[in-house]
Order: C-alpha cells, then sequence, then structure tokens
C-alpha cells in the first residue's frame, strides 16, 4: 500500500543514477519478435517492490539503456519479469541477453495504473501489442485482490494470431469466470477461430457498467486514441479513462528533459496519465 | 411467427427506434434464415440478393488469396448486419461469409428494400442514415486495420 501511493506520487529510488546488476535466470520467446526476461540481483538482494504500470531502464551493456515497463507480478517476486521487443538497437541487444548474461537496472521509475482508487469500481483493460506488459501486473493485482474490484474485462488485440502476446497466460485468464477475455487479431488465415477485427471493436460487447467503470489502456498511440473515443461512447467520461505514454528516455527521472511533453515528464510524471492530462499530448501533433 | 420477426426487427441495433409503421413495409421483405456452424452464407462473385440481421451466432468475412487461402478480415456477431452489396449496383457479394457457429439471422430481400426506399424517400433517408453509420464505423475499423498499429514503425 506504502509503495503504490509513493509509486503514483512518482516515487523515486535512492541512488536513481546507479544501476544495480541483474542476471538473466530464464528467458522465453514470447514471439517472433518479442522476448520475456527473468531477472535476479547479481548481488542476492532482494528485489525493490515495484506498482503496476511502473518501468526500470535497462541497461545493456556497451550497447544502451532503455525503458522497459515491468511486467511481472507485484506479489511473486522470485525475479523482475520484462517483455522486450525487439525493434532497434537496444531492444535488439537486451533481447540477445541469455541465461547468465548480465544487465544494468535502475527503477522501478513512474506512476502507476492506481489500484487503490478502482477499488469496488468495473475495470476495462484495453490493450494492443506489447502493449499488454505493462498491464499484466494489474491484472495479476485484480486477481490477487479479486473481491476489491467489481466486473472486470480484458479486450487485447494483437496483429495476427502468432503475435499474441502470453497466449497460454490469456487462456488461464479466460478460464476465470469472473474475468471477461476477449481478443481479435487485425486480420488472419482459417486456423485461427476467435475474433478478427480491431480492438476497439471489442469494446461495445463487454458487460461493465459504464457509469462505475474505470478503463486502462496501453499500446500503440493510435490505438490508444481510437480506443480512447470507443470508450467515451461507450459511456466513460475521460476522468475514469487512465493511458500509459512512452516516449524516447534518458535519465528516467526528471533531469535530462528527453521525455518532455509540455510541461511534463513523461518519466516522473507519467508514464500511467489520468487521459484527463493526457488528451492534451495526444492532441498535439510531433510533441 | 411474423410477430416474432416483428420484434426483432425493432429490437435489432440497425431498426431501434424506429416505430413499427415505419417499418411496417420491411417486416414483409424479412424472413428467418439459420445457418448452421461452417455453412457458407454467400461467396464472392455471387448475387448480392439479401442483406442480414444478425441476432445470435457469429460469422466470418473472407477473402480468398491464392498463396494463402482465405484471409479472415472481420468477425460479425449478434446485433451487426451483413452485406451492403444488395444495395449498390451490380449487386454482387466482394467477400465470403461463412458461419463460424450457429447463426440465427433475419434476411430481407435487397430488391424490395430498394424499391420501399424509392417509393418513400423519409423512410429511405432514415434506412440510408442508419446504414451509412454502420458502413462509416466499419470504414473506420478498416483504416486501422490498415495502419498496421502494431507494427514496427508505428
Ligand atoms: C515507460 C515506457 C515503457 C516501455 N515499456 C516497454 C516494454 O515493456 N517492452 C518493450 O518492448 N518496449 C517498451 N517500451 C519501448 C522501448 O523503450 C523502446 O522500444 C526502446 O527504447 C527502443 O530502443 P531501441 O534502441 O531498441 O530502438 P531504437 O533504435 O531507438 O529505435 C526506436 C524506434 O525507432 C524505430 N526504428 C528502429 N529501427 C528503425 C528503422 N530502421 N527504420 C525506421 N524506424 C526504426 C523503432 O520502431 C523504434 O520504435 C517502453 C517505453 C517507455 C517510455
Ligand atoms: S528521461 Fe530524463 S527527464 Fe525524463
Amino acid at each position: 500500500m506504502e509503495n503504490i501511493l509513493k509509486s503514483e506520487m512518482g516515487f523515486q529510488p535512492t541512488q536513481p543514477m546507479l544501476p544495480t546488476l541483474f542476471t538473466v535466470d530464464s528467458k522465453i520467446q514470447e514471439t517472433h519478435d518479442t522476448w520475456s526476461l527473468f531477472l535476479n540481483n547479481s548481488n542476492g538482494n532482494s528485489l525493490q517492490e515495484f506498482s503496476p504500470g511502473q518501468f526500470n531502464m535497462l541497461y545493456a551493456y556497451g550497447v544502451g539503456e532503455v525503458p522497459i515497463s515491468i511486467s511481472g507480478n507485484c506479489q511473486n517476486q522470485n525475479s523482475l519479469v520484462h517483455t522486450i521487443r525487439n525493434v532497434g538497437m537496444v531492444s535488439n541487444a537486451l533481447c540477445g541477453l541469455n541465461q547468465g548474461d548480465q544487465v544494468g537496472v535502475r527503477g522501478p521509475f513512474g506512476t502507476s495504473w492506481p489500484m487503490e482508487k478502482f477499488k469496488g469500481k468495473d475495470v476495462i483493460i484495453v490493450s494492443g501489442g506489447i502493449g499488454l506488459a505493462p498491464l499484466r501486473p494489474a491484472v495479476y493485482h485484480i486477481l490477487n485482490n479479486r473481491d476489491d474490484y467489481n466486473h472486470v474485462a480484458l479486450a487485447y488485440g494483437a496483429r495476427a494470431p502468432e503475435e499474441i502476446l502470453y497466449p497460454k497466460q490469456i487462456m488461464e485468464w479466460r478460464s476465470h469466470l469472473d474475468l471477461q477475455v476477449r481478443v481479435t487479431v487485425d486480420s488472419s488465415d482459417q486456423k485461427w477461430h476467435g475474433q478478427v477485427g480491431v480492438v476497439t471493436t471489442l469494446i461495445p460487447r463487454l458487460n461493465i457498467d459504464p457509469d462505475n467503470a474505470v478503463a486502462l489502456v496501453c499500446g500503440p498511440e493510435v490505438m490508444i486514441r481510437f480506443g480512447v473515443r470507443e470508450l467515451i461512447k461507450y459511456g466513460l467520461d475521460t476522468d475514469q479513462i487512465w493511458v500509459s505514454m512512452e516516449r524516447n528516455m534518458k535519465c528516467g527521472i526528471g533531469l535530462c528533459g528527453h521525455c518532455q511533453l509540455g510541461p511534463d515528464f513523461i518519466c516522473k510524471d507519467g508514464a500511467v496519465y489520468n487521459y484527463v492530462k493526457a488528451e492534451r499530448f495526444f492532441k498535439t501533433k510531433e510533441l | 411467427m411474423a410477430d416474432q420477426i416483428t420484434q426483432q426487427l425493432l429490437e435489432h441495433p440497425i431498426f431501434k427506434g424506429m416505430s413499427f409503421s415505419a417499418i411496417s413495409d420491411i417486416i414483409r421483405c424479412a424472413s428467418e434464415k439459420t445457418f448452421s456452424r461452417s455453412e457458407t452464407i454467400f461467396l464472392e462473385g455471387e448475387n448480392a440478393q439479401h442483406c442480414y440481421l444478425i441476432l445470435r451466432g457469429s460469422v466470418d468475412l473472407s477473402i480468398h488469396t491464392h498463396n494463402r487461402g482465405p484471409i479472415t478480415i472481420q468477425s460479425l456477431h449478434g446485433g451487426d448486419v451483413l452485406g451492403w452489396s444488395w444495395l449498390f449496383s451490380p449487386f454482387i457479394w466482394h467477400f465470403d461469409a461463412i458461419a463460424k457457429e450457429k447463426t440465427n439471422t433475419i434476411r430481407l430481400d435487397g430488391q424490395s428494400i430498394r424499391k420501399i426506399c424509392q417509393e418513400d424517400s423519409k423512410i429511405g433517408y432514415e434506412l440510408m442514415k442508419r446504414f451509412s453509420r454502420v458502413m462509416q464505423e466499419r470504414l473506420m475499423a478498416t483504416r486501422l486495420q490498415l495502419v498496421d498499429m502494431y507494427g514496427k514503425y508505428s
């Protein structure tokens, strides 16, 4: 609880610029270009607590450092889990790490999904592609504290069936009778028997009370914009919607200005924002 | 049976809010049609004679490709409208539609609906507004698919 409150206020660790050495304990290939790394603190110290939605700066030695959300379970602190999509130089190096390799970790940084505030609410989780990674800790949190939340729905979209993130886990979540799990892909051949269409088309079919709902949205920015529009059409107000913003980062702690959007530093004031605040970022092109 | 169809038509999102008198002519062009799992509803190139209002079940719209076989481009469900090609000349289906499970529909005769719209411009305009709205939503979804938003460089 204390941790959640601290992180909602943008809690920073004590030596934020100093990476801690972590070792890759294991690695899972999630899709053709995405891997999950399970990391252990190399000096055997216990892991830093984190809250759903927070990120770490991962340093691939000799290559560079990038922000990556924590995708594991806050209550299962055996290892630190990150799911990384290989899109460029640093993420390529991180995805190429193997068991026993070392990586520098700074964090956790940023705001979190305000799960305390959501107690007693219906919760809609809308995500697409790699956007499920920062939301997975929120799903874990809800499942760990199921009585605190009302109806819960996850709407997830991927480009194609083979690009669905965490398919086994999604199947496990589907087996929960009190969790609505809807998955769609943008297009598919006949081997896929599930839904085809963009993720926004899932929203009108959810069984959620919009008056008492909150929504957590994460994915590509286009998806967030259209997802939010559909949620508003569904009956939610902008202040019932939270989004996670992605911007390039360097320091991760509000010093360098690399992630600055208007007066905000995404690394410190975000990456999770209420949409009332985030709306202007989406409306301003090339911010 | 006719009463049941009337009720189903009045409750379907495409006609929701319209009065019985407004849709009384349409009721005469409507019949129930159920498709079993994997049954073909129509195929690309066939004459588009009907519009289907899906009540329950689901339908995949697909397009056949030479190398990859049929590619599903959209799934439709209860409350959705299946098919526009009955509205526009040359009245030919552009996609294949296959029932994914047992699917109940109301089938409207395209030619008769066009005639109603032609003769009664008030109802014609109302119907066009409603069908256009659904088409606009589909077009928007298709544009999002085109953006390839989950692509590496999006
Ligand atoms: C708060 C936060 C949380 C994040 N969480 C995650 C997470 O959990 N998992 C994850 O995978 N990512 C996450 N990201 C994104 C991740 O930080 C970036 O993908 C990463 O910084 C990219 O760095 P890079 O050096 O690998 O790529 P770079 O080389 O810096 O490339 C950056 C961007 O340029 C584009 N690009 C790369 N090569 C080319 C090319 N040849 N032509 C055109 N465009 C190109 C890529 O699409 C990429 O988006 C997060 C970002 C933020 C801000
Ligand atoms: S990354 Fe340096 S200020 Fe945000």
